[in-house]
């Protein structure tokens, strides 16, 4: 019993724990939105973390094919999520670029006196929408791979008897 | 082989299939184009985790839960002799009606060693003595009952040189130096204690002392490690196997459970599932002392079908 607290605070806990703490700021900062305190890069990287450790705990295996498919499956997991990690990054950087932009045009409008309906036309910008729309279909993308992998590894501890 | 190739298939062919998801959202987001094509994205993200899903369940299918089982013994108490006989019956007797019970051997290096092994016995020569830091593992596949309640396990002993049950006493100098062995012990799940019946039978009374001591702290160490509770008993069966039963009479067996008479008590008070067993893995040896060229093996199967039968 005390092994496998131990294996699952060292596998599971303790590489979910960006993940777990930006979380927790964000509801004390944003209330209880499930969609909104969830962070794709951090979840990402900290399942390509758990899957790493997973992948170095089957290595111990006696059982060398057995070792050698759990790896498989945990290095797949790494790429796919060090993946959704850079997707999740270089989206954000181009909704920050973007973000830039549309406060230097109405910078821009404002320093020109332009109406609050042109103003409000430069907000209404599609590419913005674009991006949030592409953020969150890698947030549900890591949410369901993240489910997926986060389930195979108890899985895999409790079928195959992984141990320290 | 198909295994292999399987693997090596999916290997090479997932990369590719990620490369051309990651290009395809690049291409999304920087052709800005109708949110269509962010379905079609979602929708292949949704396809790799399904292939993810399949290939896991394959995999599972292949890899049965495994169920390491610990053969405790003196040096030269038969355990090699043992599994090689087992394994030989186990793999040409595969299935045994009786029991529903239906073995295969699992991974090239069991049946090379097995065969290796009979090769000598069958010959007229005993195996060599198991190295102190030698190891192996002999691993074989059983599944038991029928139909969709069929369960499915890998079964591996290891067979560790017999001077390894130091480690489980205190007066040898292995005590402080714990291996490999002592962690494979303490998590077997079906614990086999082996002893050499001539030698039981024998008069030489600190022998048989040695070796009940060392089995007695082999098994409290265990319970002790399990976290079995004081008044709760070990689930793990617990077989101990008289070997070479041929080379003493039937009716010295009330006589071998007096001299181990405190093991058997520790046994029957600390674990759920405990019995006797007595086998003889040749059947008879040569006046000469040489195993025969035909091995007739005695209740070598039972301790095993009684073990797995107490585990499900």
């Amino acid at each position: 019993m005390k092994e496998n607290f131990g294996w699952i605070a060292k596998h599971l806990v303790l590489p979910l724990i960006p993940f777990i703490f930006g979380t927790l700021i964000r509801f004390v900062l944003h209330g209880p939105f499930i969609c909104a305190i969830f962070d794709p890069a951090e979840l990402s990287f900290s399942m390509a973390m758990l899957c790493f450790l997973i992948t170095l705990n089957a290595s111990k295996l006696r059982d060398n094919s057995l070792a050698e498919g759990i790896s498989f499956f945990n290095i797949l997991g790494m790429i796919i999520f060090i993946s959704l990690f850079v997707l999740t990054v270089f989206t954000k950087v181009l909704v920050d670029n973007n973000m830039l932009e549309i406060l230097g045009a109405v910078k821009k409008a404002l320093t020109d006196g332009r109406t609050n309906r042109a103003i409000l036309k430069i907000f209404n910008n599609e590419t913005t929408a674009k991006y949030v729309e592409v953020l969150a279909t890698i947030k549900l993308l890591t949410v369901i791979s993240g489910i997926a992998f986060f389930s195979s590894a108890i899985f895999f501890k409790f079928k195959y008897k992984l141990e320290d | 082989m198909i295994k292999t190739d399987f693997y090596k298939l999916l290997k090479y062919v997932i990369p590719w299939i990620l490369i051309l998801w990651l290009s395809s959202f690049f291409f999304l987001i920087f052709s800005k184009l109708e949110s269509s094509w962010l379905i079609s994205v979602v929708g292949f993200g949704l396809g790799l985790i399904v292939m993810y899903v399949i290939s896991f369940i394959a995999f599972v299918n292949r890899n049965p839960t495994p169920l390491s089982i610990s053969l405790l013994g003196f040096p030269a108490s038969g355990k090699t002799v043992f599994l090689t006989v087992l394994f030989d019956v186990l793999m040409t007797n595969g299935t045994r009606s009786n029991y529903s019970i239906i073995f295969s051997p699992y991974g090239s290096e069991t049946v090379e060693r097995v065969v290796s092994h009979l090769n000598l016995l069958t010959r007229g020569k005993w195996l060599p003595k198991t190295g102190k830091n030698e190891v192996f593992y002999y691993r074989a596949l059983a599944s038991m009952g029928t139909g969709i309640f069929s369960r499915r396990l890998k079964i591996e002993i290891g067979d560790y040189a017999g001077e390894n049950i130091g480690q489980f006493d205190t007066d040898d100098e292995r005590w402080l130096h714990k291996t490999d062995y002592f962690k494979y012990v303490i998590q077997s799940e079906v614990i086999l204690l082996s002893v050499d019946s001539k030698e039981v039978a024998g008069k030489n009374e600190s022998i048989i002392q040695a070796i009940e001591n060392s089995l007695i702290a082999a098994i409290q160490l265990v319970i002790e490690n399990k976290g079995v509770d004081i008044n709760k008993k070990l689930k793990a069966p617990v077989a101990l196997i008289f070997m070479k039963c041929d080379l003493v009479s039937v009716r010295s067996l009330d006589k071998l459970k007096n001299k181990l008479s405190r093991l058997i008590n520790l046994c029957q008070k600390r674990c759920l599932y405990f019995k006797i067993f007595m086998t003889s893995s040749v059947g008879h040896i040569n006046k000469d002392g040489s195993p025969p060229a035909k091995l007739t093996p005695i209740g070598i199967v039972e301790p095993i079908i009684w073990a797995l039968q107490r585990r499900t």
